[in-house]
């Protein structure tokens, strides 16, 4: 039954890692450039939450679940800031010069929200709180199911099904699709690839704003965590396979399981240890990652 | 005599630096097919995709049903009317074959806007949910046509559609290109297999080094490549040309 409980806890914890490391592809696809201040747009998700927390009436903050529409929404504005700041203006340069204007946009960031929250991790109510939500855990047996835990993967499961929905049935999906397969190709058939790309920076940013909110409850949210977060999205990516997006997500659940289940087991320092093993046990068996086959075909 | 519909004008088009392009002048009239030969390098494959605009010109006009085009990016020269065909198909491999052609409609995809593709190429139908880099490479030239055709252009820039093609797989997409100009859109045909191109097209132009050498119809274009031995493909002799219409 514990490790039920632990698979349970992992899961939740993948859940909002994958929505990390989706956004970090949807980018990497539309632009073949790493973002490396998505990590710190999953800490601003989180510190937009505490804001509004703080701002906002107690009958609309006591329930995260309310707030995050506003989240999606901001952080997607931010998304189509960044991308108009930290890329459009130097698309057409060498990729070096993308990676260091995503690391000054996460470096400011992070300083930004420091000097508003100070340094101390914050947390933000849970996603379901009040009226029928009586209980914060319900026990099946042994087995105590944490509220809060369900409503993240509900929540990741709403949003990443929202976003496969969006890439394999929509026009704008397609347009998306076409635009990460071949840009020039693209423009050829007469997408506006410009738009393109501004938009899957709005979507990026906003999956990290719903993963900041999520990993703010249970987790804790600090204004230097955007480092150890892009970390976790770049690996699960990598395990997962270069630009896949069903690989981000197997990438983080993996990561999410040797952070909970392997620590209880071993430790967290070895089991932290045994995650990197992993990584470069598939990076020697499969160079491509766990779905990279697939992925490479794009190209 | 039919205004053209694609009108250049003393157009140049620089390569990294280099000219791969100089001061061209062709016409192409609605729903006729206008060969462009020559061999590698001689500009053909630059010209195409100067007038789409994936390349800027340095100078001269590019004018499409009356509208000058130089000034408009690639996407919006593709909404005027103009498709454009790449050499090696370029077709999107990780989208099926119904969204690679679902994502070049300009309007609403539906049955009937994918329909002129699934018309000229019924062997499309039979793998409409393969991943398009699953097909064979004719397969795949026929979606690149077809990914053309279902935006209803006005004007295909098509480029060497023969290329790696089993002799009865072009033989068949060049057949389509004929049943295509004969419903009304004009293509512009960019090949080295001149033997094919003169079967189809009715008038077009001989490149060399970014120039145009010759222009005429295809008489014209056969009496010349049958002295020059450079550009003289060995099937030529037993190819006659197509009666202009």
């Amino acid at each position: 039954m514990l490790m039920a409980q632990l698979l349970l806890n992992g899961l939740a914890l993948g859940a909002a890692y994958a929505l990390v490391a989706l956004g970090f592809v949807v980018v990497l696809n539309t632009t073949s450039a790493v973002n490396f201040a998505h990590g710190e747009a999953v800490m601003v998700g989180g510190f937009l939450a505490v804001a509004l927390t703080a701002i906002l009436p107690p009958a609309l903050t006591g329930n995260a679940f309310l707030l995050l529409p506003l989240v999606l929404i901001a952080m997607a504005a931010l998304g189509l800031l960044l991308s108009w700041v930290a890329y459009m203006p130097l698309r057409h340069e060498a990729p070096t010069s993308v990676f260091v204007s995503t690391i000054a946009v996460g470096v400011i960031l992070a300083n930004g929200v420091n000097a508003l929250f100070g340094a101390a991790p914050r947390t933000v109510p849970p996603l379901l709180a009040g009226g029928p939500f009586t209980l914060d855990t319900a026990v099946l047996g042994t087995l105590t199911i944490s509220r809060q835990s369900v409503a993240i993967i509900a929540t990741a499961i709403l949003l990443i099904g929202g976003l496969t929905l969006l890439f394999t049935r929509t026009q704008l999906g397609r347009r998306l699709r076409a635009t990460a397969q071949d840009p020039e190709m693209a423009r050829a058939i007469g997408i506006n690839t410009t738009a393109m790309i501004a938009l899957s920076f709005a979507l990026a940013t906003a999956l990290a704003g719903a993963a900041g909110l999520l990993l703010a409850n249970q987790f804790f949210i600090s204004p230097s965590e955007g480092g150890t977060l892009m970390l976790k999205a770049y690996i699960a990516v990598v395990i997962g396979g270069w630009g896949s997006l069903a690989g981000a997500v197997i990438g983080a659940m993996l990561i999410a399981m040797f952070e909970v289940v392997a620590a209880v087991w071993v430790s967290h320092p070895v089991a932290e240890g045994l995650l990197y093993a992993t990584l470069f046990a598939i990076l020697l068996l499969r160079p491509r990652g766990l779905f990279g086959e697939a992925a490479g075909r794009r190209a | 005599m039919t205004a053209p519909l694609l009108d250049i004008a003393g157009l140049s088009v620089a390569y990294g630096g280099a000219p791969a392009v100089t001061d061209m002048t062709l016409t192409v009239r609605p729903g006729e097919i206008v060969t462009l030969l020559g061999p590698n390098g001689a500009g053909k494959s630059s010209l195409l995709r100067a007038i789409i605009g994936l390349i800027p010109a340095t100078r001269g006009q590019i004018t499409f049903a009356g509208k000058d085009l130089l000034a408009l990016p690639a996407e919006r020269r593709a909404r005027r009317g103009i498709a454009y065909v790449p050499e090696g198909r370029r077709v999107f491999p990780g989208l099926s074959v119904e969204e690679n052609l679902a994502v070049a409609c300009q309007t609403t995809p539906s049955r009937a806007t994918l329909a002129p593709a699934f018309a000229v190429f019924p062997q499309l139908s039979e793998h409409r949910r393969r991943a398009a880099w699953r097909l064979s490479g004719g397969q795949q030239q026929m979606l690149a046509i077809g990914r053309a055709l279902v935006a209803q252009p006005r004007l295909i820039l098509l480029d060497e559609p023969s290329l790696g093609l089993a002799p009865a797989i072009a033989d068949q997409v060049f057949g389509a290109l004929v049943e295509i100009a004969r419903q009304g859109t004009a293509i512009l045909l960019a090949e080295q297999s001149a033997a094919r191109a003169l079967r189809c097209a009715e008038r077009g132009y001989i490149l060399q080094r970014g120039r145009i050498l010759v222009a005429g119809d295809t008489a014209a274009l056969h009496r010349h490549l049958a002295t020059d031995s450079a550009l003289a493909p060995p099937s030529l002799p037993s190819d006659p040309p197509r009666a202009t219409p």
